[in-house]
């Protein structure tokens, strides 16, 4: 397992040991332990890996046939509802009350969570506003577009002022610029506030931007979890070489990389990835091979992976 | 309205203890003033409590001998018994013109999309992440359901009630002291069973104008089934499988009514008929909810 059982449990913000759901035969999650110390976590997986039962689970929306959930150290199955309070949950589905205004929605659900009436419709005004759905909150929410009701959840999430925000695929169907505003409004919540995330997605990209650290999951395995600087940090000791342009791309220097024993990969842009199996590629290796291929080298870097080829591997190789 | 700034900010207010069902018991009765038809079927509610109190006010007030003659009519009219003295009897009669021209088209209109709304919009999912559970939010629910109901129907009634005693001659109170404790039991359960049904309903059909239909269709039919079933075996019990007739022997055991009931379903089997179609609402209502929520 990637976590250490055996340390202290008190600051967790989220942690499971051995949890196990089913749905009647079908088992879900399989004995999934992990500790999520604070922060950003991403939530990764392909479609069915197990992200929504394990965020349902946690929220008590499932009852699971085996293990223990820990939230802020507290038992998930005990602290039950009260915990709820402390917790914002974005669904990945349409989730609202229809028939009434968005503000008066918002209200009521802040009311749920313990709010005054008073503080709860104020505050549905605030985080409306901060969604940009300030000019839309006397609208009913069956009228919104499906940006606006990505919103509208977030803010939903986040009426009652939680402590820790599950978002599950939050920039589902929004075009690119309402994709880049619901993760500029994740990111200023999490990072100027301090509220923890847990963010379930299968678009990387969005989980890197995000995220300091990461749990892979796989047909209902915890296939990794480590920090995101851990999983794309240079990989094997490899280099990442920037060219001058030459007729070839590089063609010649890859050949002679080739012939040396090197693996060489090209990244476009005359820039190519140098590695080896089992040592370090090293700066004087590259210049060397530049001499004797003609071409100039205008930079050398670790090579540092991308999270899809830390995702990829880790589905692949199964490794823990 | 204030300038707020489009920023997020923790929240640093109080908060309070209250049960997390308050909120949508309110948020459910706020509901129910929303309906123009709501509306006119409370009003109306209102209208004949104010009628029969006018009513009332001749009878005792204007004109006291009319009081007498109803009920020396009545006596003459019945036979075996006084038939129109102001006691339970008239009660349990005023008691059906509020259960069926109010009390039953309002539990289909309040309760048409109560929860049919919420597993339409997927706001379960919503609901059950913070912190109320399913049992919380039926209780929530079905409470203000009730509430809604009783204010419409047993609050005028019970004016009604009010109205007569301070009005009638000496001796009346102790005839009809009885008649709000019955009131409030027979309307209670009745509305109670109404609510729940019409939620149970709701969950299956997942559209108000089914409901509405399969309510008046279930309450016409066995309202048929009744009479034929105890014509054929001349059996009272058969009469059970008629709503109207239960609701009719349960107001009527309830309101201590010197009734004859040798026509009428046993008291026993009609309650029980309104505790079990309660239970079954309540069972089916939280099973339908949890699977709806994925709360296994």
């Amino acid at each position: 397992m990637p976590t250490d059982d055996s340390a202290p449990t008190r600051d967790s913000v989220l942690e499971l040991s051995d949890l196990e759901v089913r749905y009647g035969r079908f088992r879900a999650l399989r004995g999934v332990s992990a500790r999520f110390q604070g922060g950003a976590l991403g939530l990764l997986g392909p479609n069915g890996a197990g992200k929504s039962s394990m965020l349902r689970a946690v929220l008590g929306l499932l009852k699971p046939a085996g293990g223990r959930i820990s939230v802020f150290g507290q038992d998930a199955r005990k602290a039950g509802p009260l915990l709820r309070r402390r917790i914002g949950y974005m669904p990945e589905r349409d989730s609202h009350i229809v028939g009434i205004s968005g503000v008066s929605a918002m209200a009521h659900m802040a009311e749920i969570c313990g709010l005054r009436p008073s503080d709860a419709m104020l505050r549905a005004h605030d985080v409306l506003h901060f969604v940009g759905l300030g000019e839309e909150r006397y609208r009913e929410v069956d009228t919104y577009s499906v940006g606006m009701r990505q919103r509208y959840k977030l803010a939903a999430a986040l009426v009652h002022d939680p402590d820790l925000l599950i978002l599950d695929e939050p920039t589902n169907g929004l075009d690119p610029q309402g994709r880049v505003r619901m993760l500029r409004l994740i990111e200023k919540v999490q990072t100027d506030h301090g509220i923890h995330l847990v963010f379930a997605s299968h678009l990387l990209p969005d989980v890197e931007r995000l995220c300091d650290q990461v749990w892979v999951l796989d047909k209902g395995e915890l296939r990794k979890a480590d920090t995101v600087s851990n999983l794309t940090a240079a990989a094997r000791g490899a280099k990442r070489v920037r060219l001058g342009p030459s007729a070839d791309g590089g063609a010649a220097f890859a050949a002679a990389a080739r012939a040396a024993g090197l693996e060489a990969q090209d990244q476009g842009s005359s820039e190519w990835t140098l590695s080896h199996p089992e040592e370090i590629v090293e700066s004087r290796q590259v210049f060397a091979l530049a001499k004797t291929s003609g071409a100039r080298v205008l930079g050398i870097k670790p090579a540092a992976r991308s999270l899809e080829d830390a995702f990829l591997e880790a589905l692949e190789t199964g490794v823990h | 309205m204030a300038f707020r700034a489009a920023d997020y900010e923790r929240f640093t207010g109080e908060r309070t203890r209250t049960p997390a069902w308050w909120p949508l018991w309110r948020a459910t009765f706020r509901r129910g003033w929303r309906s123009k038809w709501v509306k006119m079927f409370v009003l109306g509610g209102l209208g004949m409590s104010l009628a029969v109190t006018i009513m009332l006010y001749f009878v005792q007030e204007v004109v006291p001998e009319w009081r007498e003659t109803l009920e020396r009519l009545g006596e003459q009219a019945g036979g075996n018994g006084p038939n129109l003295v102001f006691d339970s009897r008239i009660y349990l009669i005023l008691l059906h013109w509020f259960i069926y021209p109010f009390l039953m088209p309002l539990s289909v209109l309040l309760g048409y999309d109560l929860i049919a709304g919420d597993l339409r919009g997927n706001a379960l999912e919503s609901y059950f992440s913070r912190p109320i559970t399913p049992a919380g939010y039926v209780f929530g629910r079905t409470l203000a359901f009730t509430s809604f109901l009783l204010m419409a129907t047993l609050l005028p009634l019970l004016w009604i009630w009010c109205f007569d005693v301070f009005t009638a001659p000496a001796g009346h109170y102790q005839r009809v002291k009885s008649v709000p404790l019955g009131l409030t039991a027979s309307l209670g359960l009745t509305a109670l069973t109404l609510a729940l049904f019409v939620q149970a309903l709701t969950t299956i059909t997942r559209s108000g104008i089914w409901t509405a239909l399969v309510v008046v269709i279930l309450f016409v039919l066995s309202g048929m089934l009744g009479p034929i079933l105890y014509e054929v075996t001349n059996e009272p019990t058969m009469l059970a499988a008629a709503f109207w007739e239960n609701i009719w022997v349960v107001s009527n055991g309830m309101l201590g009514s010197p009734e004859e009931t040798a026509r009428h379903a046993p008291f026993g089997l009609s309650l029980s008929i309104f505790l079990a179609i309660s239970g079954v609402s309540l069972v089916v209502l939280l099973r339908r909810i949890k699977r709806q929520a994925v709360i296994g």
